[in-house]
């Protein structure tokens, strides 16, 4: 993982088309500026990680036959 | 003019025909299994109100999921229209959403609803894609039954 210190207002530039900006820093909460293309999409990292593990665990689920009767 | 289809290896129904006007492409796969594009969604069985979205690359890999405008019509996902673009559109409301259902080993009883990361269809190029919901009411493993009786209560 690259690690760069930014100030508020620095930013980095991702690739060609991505650039991420210090806007503000709040104790420990720093807020990002984030421009990209829009069919570039942004998750928080937790979140999209949380939902990795879901769909993985998603993905062992088996089924009764009689799936229907539970509902 | 006959239907195209294509027979596809699948784990749980063994080898199948699916028609190739009902091939969903996921341009950036969904959340830890971005590599597999391609699915169909398969009913469980007759009148069964869950579906299996099989994918067409991994015969081992198939989703639970229901429609929620059938089962949840209250569930709106909060959702960046700009994300839409992955879809080709613009508008939430042209998209079909489904919510993957995981069942706990051996209790089906408790199966949980992933309200978070639901999944946007655009019926008319079948593009998809999972998305996140920025409500946190929203959350990852929601009883399916309670919500199916009681709502989502946002």
């Amino acid at each position: 993982m690259l690690v760069l210190a930014r100030k508020t207002n620095e930013s980095v530039i991702i690739g060609d088309n991505i650039e991420v900006m210090i806007v503000d820093v709040k104790g420990d909460q720093v807020k990002l500026g984030i421009k990209a293309p829009r069919d570039v999409r942004v998750f928080r990292g937790e979140i999209y990680r949380d939902i990795q593990k879901e769909n993985i665990e998603a993905a062992k689920s088996e089924i009764p036959d009689d799936i229907d009767d539970i509902l | 003019m006959t239907q195209s289809t294509m027979k596809i290896a699948t784990k749980r129904f063994g080898n199948i025909e699916v028609e190739e006007d009902k091939i969903l492409h996921f341009p950036e796969g969904i959340f830890a299994f971005e590599e597999y594009q391609r699915y169909v969604l398969i009913s469980v069985k007759e009148k069964s109100e869950f579906y299996w979205l099989q994918s067409l690359e991994n015969s081992d890999l198939a989703f639970l999921v229901v429609n929620t405008a059938i089962h949840l019509p209250d569930y709106r996902p909060e959702i960046e229209e700009e994300f839409l673009s992955v879809l080709g559109i613009e508008d939430i409301t042209q998209t079909e959403c489904w919510i993957i259902i995981t069942v706990p080993q051996g209790k089906p009883n408790e199966m949980t609803a992933n309200l978070q990361g639901p999944l946007l269809i655009n019926p008319k190029n079948r593009k998809a894609a999972q998305f996140v919901s920025a409500n946190e009411k929203h959350i990852v493993r929601a009883p399916f039954l309670e919500i199916l009786q009681k709502g989502i209560g946002s």
